[in-house]
């Protein structure tokens, strides 16, 4: 039903997606495995049908590091006194 | 992008608090990424999200030596 609604705005089939990532507040993430991503690029709008898992940053090491930016500083931060504690 | 927020919570999609950033991954050289982006979840089902925001493409490379331009200042 959804699907059938985003069609309407003109959505775009995004293959080949890998993975995405959404990034919490929490410092965890919730990371989908080849999701089915639609866009409508002209209104910032994206759809993602997957399943999505729950990591630790430490599980998405290191790849993970290309994709964080300024606003992740936290995760690094955790991740940083986990590594001093161990 | 308003008119498609609406259908959506129309539709029973729920905001989801807390995200401060999506990236879309796809190869090695191509991942997109949404700073602050707005993210609704369906209620129903647990697989669908929609995310609204600015994608900007993002260059692992450059990302790199960005970082290493930021611990050199």
């Amino acid at each position: 039903k959804l699907k059938q609604v985003i069609k309407k705005f003109g959505v775009q089939q995004l293959g080949n997606i890998d993975e995405v990532n959404f990034f919490k507040d929490d410092n965890t993430i919730i990371h989908f495995s080849k999701p089915e991503v639609q866009a409508a690029i002209g209104s910032n709008t994206f759809a993602i049908f997957g399943n999505p898992e729950t990591k630790k940053f430490q599980e998405l090491m290191p790849e993970i590091l290309n994709h964080i930016g300024p606003n992740q500083m936290s995760l690094l931060q955790e991740l940083m006194k986990e590594t001093q504690k161990e | 992008e308003k008119k498609f927020k609406k259908a959506m919570l129309k539709l029973g999609m729920k905001p989801v608090a807390g995200i401060t950033r999506v990236t879309i991954k796809r190869g090695k050289q191509f991942l997109l990424y949404i700073d602050n982006p707005e993210v609704l979840k369906s209620a129903n089902v647990d697989n669908s999200y929609i995310v609204f925001g600015e994608a900007k493409v993002n260059d692992p490379q450059s990302q790199i030596g960005k970082k290493e331009a930021d611990n050199l200042a």
